[in-house]
């Protein structure tokens, strides 16, 4: 060992050192994580990443069969009662479709994820050190995923692309610090910034911050994007609220948000590929209809003459924001 | 004679093989989010692997192994490349040094420099990912997740070392 220290093999553990210390500078240089030959490693392990997810979905699976089949039995109890009570409910659902239908018209609301391309990705890997959940997913350039490109589940927006690989890439969430998203109570028609926070993270949080100081959000109210910012296209539901704080200045309130999708244990998602027309369209598109009914602002019913009026304008009007209704274009028809 | 330095070699060749066959099944353990998670903390399984792995093997082999566990560490991190590899490049080198001069080769002695390289690592990380930025609760992150994820990689380690150990006999033995 003594010798080792003026051996040749000395000389190449100092020698790779440097090289690995310049790696992390032309990494840093470049403004990204990883070089090309860790890309290289990490592509060629994806299959093996792949067979674990398959054994780890095998043994939960074995899991729910066995050791928790009470909770399952329970589950699948509350759920057959939760499905008739919905089955009572879609007797109000036609008049609600038609309603909504007029709606979408008046507004020129697409329906979510028509005009998007996805790719339906699975979550092969965590660090298990990885505060915010980000993750890999088993899609890369080879299936046209590109950075910052939006990931999203059937329940809400998850995250977005900030690194790709030939068969992977790297998701970072909305409960990232450095994600941030321009965001609308989809009731009030009040429009904040998303974005996560260290101290809401742990618990699938986030934060919603520049809303009114006279804002009337309450706890339970769906939260969508606006696409304004030209990442994260509009409609896409980031959450609920489940409170509504003031700002340490005073001048303004922030809502903690429950992110939609449960991001923790998330495991398999969809990427946008492509957002076609959609991208980022400054009329807010929301998946929840029956707040736009509920909504008190609305100009006028739909399918009157001054309704068609406004209609031609609402792409202009930049949505309506804070209770205020549009009383130039009721002015005008008139 | 010829023979034997063959022979020596395959072994050698079977030894290496082996310990990467079971880098790639740390790899796969590492980065998976369900298995081995206790409470939502998962085992650091490419450093206890290179850490038992040099408790075994000389210094230059050491050190070499634990360049490919740490830079799929910081693959699987998402950290700047080569920081890892780095760490686990000096870690390695200095706990098969240390066995090798000073402490015996026991699972307590491999465990305890383990636990104390594990600490500073993290704890460097920690330092210039949260100190510096004055991200706050960042106490009840490094007491909460990083120093049991620490503990747990330590406690998984218990399965790798003898495992090692019988993948480090092959050649050694006459």
């Amino acid at each position: 060992m003594k010798n080792f220290f003026s051996s040749g093999k000395c000389k190449v553990l100092i020698y790779l050192l440097v090289l690995l210390a310049g790696f992390m500078a032309y990494a840093f240089a470049n403004g990204r994580w990883s070089a090309a030959p860790q890309q290289l490693l990490t592509s060629a392990l994806v299959p093996f990443q792949k067979l674990g997810r398959m054994v780890s979905t095998g043994l939960d699976d074995l899991k729910d069969r066995t050791v928790a089949i009470d909770d399952v039995l329970a589950e699948n109890e509350a759920l057959k009662q939760e499905l008739f009570k919905l089955r009572n409910e879609m007797i109000d659902y036609d008049d609600m479709k038609a309603e909504n239908q007029l709606y979408r018209d008046y507004y020129k609301i697409q329906e979510t994820y028509n005009e998007y391309e996805v790719v339906s990705a699975f979550v092969i890997g965590r660090d298990p050190l990885e505060r915010y959940y980000s993750f890999t997913i088993d899609r890369g350039q080879t299936d046209g995923i590109s950075v910052d490109d939006v990931v999203v589940s059937p329940e809400g927006i998850v995250g977005v692309v900030s690194q790709v690989g030939f068969n992977y890439a790297e998701v970072l969430t909305i409960l990232d610090p450095s994600v941030s998203m321009g965001c609308m109570i989809s009731r009030t028609r009040d429009i904040g910034l998303s974005e996560g926070e260290n101290t809401l993270c742990a618990g699938g949080q986030l934060k919603m911050s520049y809303l009114p100081k006279e804002t009337l959000t309450a706890a339970g109210d769906l939260v969508v994007t606006t696409g304004l910012g030209g990442v994260f296209p509009s409609g896409l539901i980031v959450g609920t609220v489940a409170d509504v704080l003031p700002e340490t200045s005073g001048k303004s309130m922030y809502a903690v948000l429950d992110s939609a999708a449960d991001i923790s244990s998330i495991t398999s998602v969809f990427v946008i590929t492509d957002q076609g027309e959609a991208a980022a369209v400054d009329a807010p598109s929301a998946d929840n209809t029956a707040d736009i009914s509920d909504s008190t602002q609305l100009p006028g019913a739909p399918g009157t003459e001054q309704n068609e009026t406004q209609s031609q304008d609402a792409g202009t009007t930049d949505g309506l924001q804070n209770g205020e209704t549009a009383p130039e274009e009721e002015n005008k028809a008139e | 004679m010829q023979q034997d330095i063959h022979k020596k070699r395959f072994l050698l060749f079977a030894r290496w093989f082996f310990y990467t066959l079971l880098l790639i099944f740390a790899w796969v353990l590492h980065t998976n989010q369900s298995l081995c998670s206790m409470g939502g903390i998962r085992p650091l399984w490419l450093a206890a692997l290179c850490l038992t792995v040099a408790a075994y093997e000389n210094s230059f082999p050491s050190a070499i192994f634990g360049i490919f566990a740490g830079l799929l560490w910081d693959a699987s991190a998402g950290t700047l490349s080569g920081f890892h590899a780095g760490c686990m490049l000096i870690g390695c080198f200095l706990i098969s040094g240390i066995i090798q001069l000073w402490l015996r080769r026991t699972f307590f002695n491999a465990a305890a420099l383990s636990l104390v390289w594990l600490i500073l690592v993290t704890g460097v990380e920690f330092l210039f990912s949260y100190v510096l930025f004055n991200i706050p609760q960042r106490g009840v992150y490094f007491w909460g997740t990083v120093i049991p994820t620490v503990v747990y990689t330590v406690a998984v380690s218990t399965l790798l070392y003898p495992i090692c150990g019988l993948i480090s006999r092959l050649g050694r033995e006459e």
